[in-house]
């Protein structure tokens, strides 16, 4: 009973719309409470349905204990999720932070985890198809968004492989903490939106967002979800010479695009070898880029990093090392990195952004070899 | 390995010193009941899948600081709520944070309910997913999880009547959303 009320508490109805009354005489003779037992029944029957049975994925405990088995960040507060072994690696497989001239944007992105890939694979993003280069294997994709302008912003990457059409349906919930610097932040400095696309859905971007979306600050009248976007990938490479001596990563300041029209904008204003940007590990370097593992062209720096641009549909047909202020929404950037083992990772980050010489938002992550 | 013949404040006990498998098997044990309640409210599959991420590198974190006057599965329910309010907060899905909430004020049903048994169940069941998260929150808590009225109180923080209250206002808010989806009383 209820207090001053004839009728059943709030609780004996809940319990006796799950099947446990604790007052069934006064139920049997109250049309009041029975009503009020039917509608919580039906309520809970409703919730059963809408929260279903939906498993999470089993293997997302196997990261998060490869992650609080060997991530330092962990003790901070915040973790890297990835594989032990990439994790022991992670002096090796250092940052590598690509900014962007005008809308410059630095990511410092942590270890991550692999998973199988697969030969001759390619993206949809955003309806495009982006084919890999030869001889690479896609190993798995990453989704998110930020707004350009976003300073200090913490967000996190994830991973599915079977956003790509033809690649085995298996998800992988790695989380790969981003962090943006924002020293080579330019505009408004005030937080901004940052709004990741959904993973469950691949390269929707949120309601009434569209990759044209307009890039306007909030603080001039933009609506909070203006956002860019992207995605990353990660390609293992083998190195022709797998003797080459292993290089420490050097945070590197790497631009790269296509440039749509006539050669103005093929200045090379940036190049692999850190023209600028932020500072970081570093170690030796000037081992070459491999050579040979792929169908697009590239540079190597001084960092061993080498570079190659395309576009969806033209690998290596652009110039590496162009401007970046005047990119075709969709170029694909390739950073390849040489890690410890004389493998490379290529990381590839494809970007869309808004119409008309805004830049896409790149990050790219030097990681460590995998077997 | 599983062990069975552990119970889930073992467990915390084990994870707290460490123990790996100790908190895969919460994971077994309770994962798809977070995962439910995290999905119920993000809505969002992949986000639901780093909160739960985030959840279960919460439960090895603060295993030691589990004392143990919740069940354990309360406890791993209100970190993975915790987590996921402040992701909505972070994306601004202020509308879903708990200030703003319409709260019922009254025990007693008004008279402009609707009958909900004589609404068709899966319009009972899409009404229920387009509630405000922090309605969603309670109805979860109490008819996913199956959680006590005080249960539920202490895992969102708030007075058991605020629950109450909570309950009535969802229900009053699906009413409402179903009215104007055409049914009458």
């Amino acid at each position: 009973m209820n207090g001053e009320s004839p009728h059943l508490s709030l609780e004996d109805l809940i319990q006796s719309a799950e099947g446990a009354s604790r007052d069934e005489e006064h139920l049997a003779n109250c049309p009041t409470c029975q009503a009020q037992v039917r509608d919580w029944n039906r309520i809970s029957e409703a919730v059963s349905v809408a929260v279903g049975t939906v498993e999470p994925p089993p293997q997302l405990i196997d990261e998060v204990l490869a992650s609080v088995d060997h991530s330092p960040a962990l003790k901070r507060g915040r973790r890297h999720v990835g594989p032990s072994r990439r994790a022991r690696l992670g002096s090796v497989a250092a940052l590598v932070v690509v900014g962007l001239g005008a809308f410059g944007l630095t990511f410092a992105l942590g270890p991550s985890t692999g998973v199988t890939g697969v030969a001759g694979a390619s993206a949809s993003v955003l309806g495009r198809q982006v084919m890999l280069p030869r001889g690479f294997r896609l190993v798995r994709m990453s989704g998110s968004s930020c707004h350009p302008w976003a300073v200090a912003i913490t967000i996190r990457v994830p991973v599915d492989i079977a956003m790509t059409p033809g690649l085995e349906p298996k998800r992988t919930s790695r989380q790969l903490p981003v962090q943006g610097i924002g020293d080579l932040v330019k505009g408004p400095s005030e937080e901004q939106t940052c709004i990741q696309s959904s993973k469950s859905a691949p390269y929707m971007l949120p309601t009434g967002v569209s990759a044209t979306t307009p890039l306007i600050p909030t603080k001039q009248g933009g609506a909070p979800t203006s956002i860019d976007g992207f995605y990353a990938e990660v390609v293992p490479i083998k190195v022709a010479d797998a003797n080459a001596p292993a290089p420490r990563m050097t945070w590197t300041h790497v631009a790269c695009g296509q440039i749509p029209s006539g050669p103005s904008g093929a200045s090379g204003a940036s190049g692999p070898s850190g023209a600028s940007g932020t500072s970081g590990t570093s170690g030796p370097s000037g081992t070459s880029g491999p050579s040979g593992t792929s169908g697009s062209s590239g540079t190597s720096g001084s960092s061993g990093v080498q570079v190659s641009c395309g576009a969806p549909g033209s690998i290596g047909a652009s110039g590496p090392n162009q401007k970046l202020d005047s990119v075709i929404p969709g170029t694909v950037i390739y950073v390849r990195v040489p890690a410890s083992d004389g493998k490379y990772q290529l990381v590839t980050v494809i970007g869309w952004s808004m119409p008309a010489k805004q830049l896409v938002s790149i990050a790219t992550e030097a990681l460590a070899p995998r077997s | 390995m599983d062990h069975p013949e552990l119970d889930d404040r073992d467990l915390v006990r084990r994870v707290a010193s460490r123990d790996r498998e100790a908190l895969a098997d919460l994971y077994r044990r309770h994962g798809r009941v977070l995962f439910g309640q995290i999905l119920f409210v993000v809505s969002d599959r992949g986000v639901s899948e780093e909160i739960l991420q985030d959840t279960m590198v919460a439960v090895w974190r603060d295993a030691a600081k589990f004392r143990g006057d919740s069940r354990v599965r309360s406890w791993m329910i209100a970190i993975a709520l915790r987590k996921a309010r402040d992701r909505m907060r972070r994306h601004q899905v202020s509308a879903a944070h708990d200030d703003v909430l319409p709260e019922h004020p009254d025990a007693a049903p008004g008279p402009e309910l609707l009958a909900l048994d004589r609404v068709e169940m899966a319009d009972v069941a899409t009404a229920v997913t387009r509630l405000r998260p922090g309605h969603r929150e309670v109805l979860g808590l109490v008819f996913g999880a199956g959680l006590t009225l005080p249960e539920v109180a202490g895992i969102l923080e708030i007075p058991e009547g605020t629950v109450k209250s909570r309950l009535y206002a969802a229900r009053t808010a699906l009413s409402e959303q179903l009215r104007e989806k055409g049914y009458s009383r």
